[in-house]
């Protein structure tokens, strides 16, 4: 921590309320004395290229990827040369060997726009070829890429017609983000620069004379925004992204107090302004929770009281059953919300706490730095947006595995009910009928293999991560682990990356998903690597464990596997005399081994 | 207005943008006086100036003038 008097402001949950040249004599201040902060262990070299002047955007990155946990170093290109810094291979960007990329163009550097009265083909064809420039920009690169999406223009020449019309340029614009969007290869996300541009209003997306003045296009009050944004989506496309929203329940999921004012006096539902906006405020929550990110409630109330409102009030639009895990008692937040943490497997930093309670968000705040807390608006009708502007649940792609996601959690947690009673959790396994397949890596399962092996952190032997080209150039020794049972399907839950040293499998890195735990599914992992390792005239399997302060539970893991300990993190097993049989209750199926 | 408190007002801009408490403007300052003021803080100083002031500058305009003198002289025909 900083002796600074303004050191707190660097952390402030408000900032993005704050107006723009607040934030840029703050991000001048943090780049000054950024080494009196601690910087955060993820170090990122980053390279901005743009058609515009990017200086003024470029002064704010660093308080902003900061307050994502990242330290940056940043590489500024020259102006107007995106094609060329990416194309030449010797050219100062990729000398930079940069770890993320960020390429801001805008609509002046669309190039191929069809003429006012172009054909269906001429047309198509622009298309094609202003999809055919980007596409090889960003296959020149494998490192992640966030790239903003062209803009609207400024004007109109074609009115209304200028979004509907061939050779009007709104109309241009759009297509080729959807076909860009479409096409992008997995290491390629956007920032949406037209929801951008509504959201900061187009009079100040495009401000024509400071453009005129400095080449920047849009006014300094999209600055903190937009460099936010960016350091958010940036933080998806590593894959760390925060997986959990920690709910309070009075005043914040409903009008007033349940316990004071029972199931008819709370204000929730289409019936009155307030309430609505509290179902709104749900109704949002419910969209998060729909597309993977996992709800947790946090709540000083009495369990039954509090459960009425879930069970019995019209109002509700979350149920029981949206809830991967309730902690409501009159024990203090900070053990709460230590609890949920520990019970959905997940570290604190992948939380975001909503609290209607300044006091409650101070202590929370004050007593866990990785969790991110929300500071909510005295006004319900404006939760909504305090929490979707800070852009916390970022991933790289949504995946099939992430909607599916809320239903595993809670059969984790029935999971957990069983798992004290050895005889009950063998009957419940057996019931579940649970199937594994395993597979080497192919195209369609590269994006979840790399979301998978970069945000698991707790069933994660070394934590080495792989980008995607590497991933795609050892397929053949990359095996995938899918799971499914009878109450539904988990998708890609395991990924090990193996490599053939004379007649060891070596175990490259190994991760499983935390939904899945308690299954005993690495058992049926490491039969199916002992089959593999006979089949293929291995006689050990090895591996490192690299110790983290989250992988910690591996070591009991691996030596209930049957590994035997040889020195400082490695580990080996004798594939004929070495396994340790555990019942696991698991069909095995093996699709196209080597 | 006069150019007493223009010149008030650009000494609040300065301060801001150079995030410096201490920065007192006079009439004979310029550009060498302030170690940062480069290009890019020339144009925040623009931007700042009229916001504070409420109006509209020609980037051509400011840049041909010598000192902050000349400064407050224009700023006061701007506005007035």
């Amino acid at each position: 921590m900083s002796d600074l008097e303004w050191a707190d402001e660097i952390y402030a949950n408000d900032l993005l309320s704050k107006t723009s040249n607040v934030v840029q004599k703050l991000a001048k201040r943090y780049n000054l004395n950024s080494n009196k902060f601690q910087q955060p262990k993820n170090k990122l070299k980053v390279a901005l290229l743009s058609g515009f002047t990017v200086n003024f955007l470029a002064d704010l990155l660093p308080l902003m990827f900061f307050r994502h946990g990242f330290a940056i170093d940043i590489y500024i290109g020259g102006y107007g040369e995106i094609a060329s810094e990416l194309l030449v291979p010797k050219s100062k960007v990729h000398k930079f060997k940069p770890d993320l990329i960020i390429i801001l163009p805008t609509h002046r550097d669309l190039v191929f726009l069809p003429s006012l009265g172009s054909t269906d083909d001429e047309y198509t064809l622009a298309l094609q070829e202003e999809s055919k420039v980007w596409q090889s920009m960003w296959n020149s690169v494998s490192v992640p890429i966030v790239q903003l999406s062209f803009d609207p223009p400024p004007s109109r020449p074609l009115g209304e017609f200028d979004g509907y019309t061939f050779g009007g340029l709104l109309g241009y614009v759009r297509q080729v983000n959807r076909l860009l969007m479409d096409n992008a290869p997995s290491h390629v996300g956007f920032v949406d620069a037209e929801y951008m541009a509504c959201r900061v209003g187009l009079e100040k997306w495009h401000d024509a004379h400071l453009y005129h003045m400095s080449k920047q296009p849009f006014s300094f009050d999209v600055l903190p925004i937009l460099s936010h944004t960016i350091a958010a989506r940036s933080k998806g496309m590593m894959a760390m992204g925060r997986k959990v929203l920690v709910l309070d329940l009075d005043n914040t999921l409903w009008g007033g107090v349940i316990g004071d004012d029972g199931l008819e006096g709370i204000v929730l539902g289409s019936e009155t302004a307030e309430g609505e906006a509290f179902s709104n405020f749900q109704k949002y929550i419910k969209g998060l929770a729909d597309r993977g990110v996992i709800l947790a409630v946090c709540s000083k109330n009495n369990t039954d009281i509090a459960m009425q409102v879930f069970h019995r009030h019209s109002g509700m639009v979350l149920g029981e059953s949206d809830i991967a895990h309730f902690e409501v008692n009159f024990e203090d937040k900070v053990t709460n919300i230590r609890r949920i943490s520990k019970a959905l497997n997940v570290g604190l930093d992948t939380l975001v706490f909503v609290d209607d309670n300044p006091v409650e968000r101070a202590w929370v705040g004050g007593q866990l730095k990785e969790v991110l807390i929300v500071d909510l608006p005295n006004d319900s009708a404006d939760y909504i947006r305090a929490l979707d502007e800070l852009n916390a649940f970022c991933v790289q792609r949504i995946t099939n595995e992430d909607l599916e996601r809320s239903k595993s959690y809670q059969a984790r947690s029935e999971i957990i009910k069983l798992k004290k009673d050895d005889d009950a959790m063998s009957v419940f396994l057996q019931n579940l009928k649970s199937e594994i397949i395993i597979e080497q890596l192919g195209k369609g399962a590269l994006d979840r293999v790399v979301q998978l092996l970069g945000k698991t952190n707790q069933f994660n032997l070394t934590q080495k991560r792989y980008s995607a080209e590497k991933l795609k150039s050892i397929a053949d020794n990359v095996l995938i682990v899918r799971l499914r049972d009878r109450t539904q399907d988990y998708g890609i839950v395991s990924v090990v990356v193996t490599k053939v040293n004379n007649k060891h499998l070596e175990i490259d890195n190994w991760v499983m998903s935390c939904r899945v735990f308690s299954r005993r599914l690495e058992y049926a992992i490491q039969e199916m690597l002992i089959e593999k390792s006979k089949q293929i005239g291995c006689h050990f399997i090895s591996l490192k464990h690299q110790v983290t302060d989250r992988n910690g539970l591996l070591t009991n893991i691996i030596c209930d596997l049957g590994y035997t300990f040889l020195d400082t993190n490695r580990y080996e097993i004798d594939v004929e005399s070495g396994y340790n049989f555990t019942e696991h209750y698991m069909k095995i199926t093996t699709k196209e081994l080597v | 207005m006069e150019n007493k408190e223009i010149l008030k007002i650009l000494n609040d801009v300065f301060q801001e943008v150079f995030d410096d408490e201490t920065l007192i403007l006079t009439r004979e300052t310029t550009a060498n006086d302030i170690e940062e003021w480069d290009s890019l803080n020339q144009i925040k100083l623009i931007i700042e100036s009229e916001r504070a002031l409420n109006i509209r500058l020609k980037s051509r305009d400011i840049n041909i003038l010598e000192n902050i003198g000349e400064m407050v002289d224009h700023l006061s025909k701007v506005i007035n």
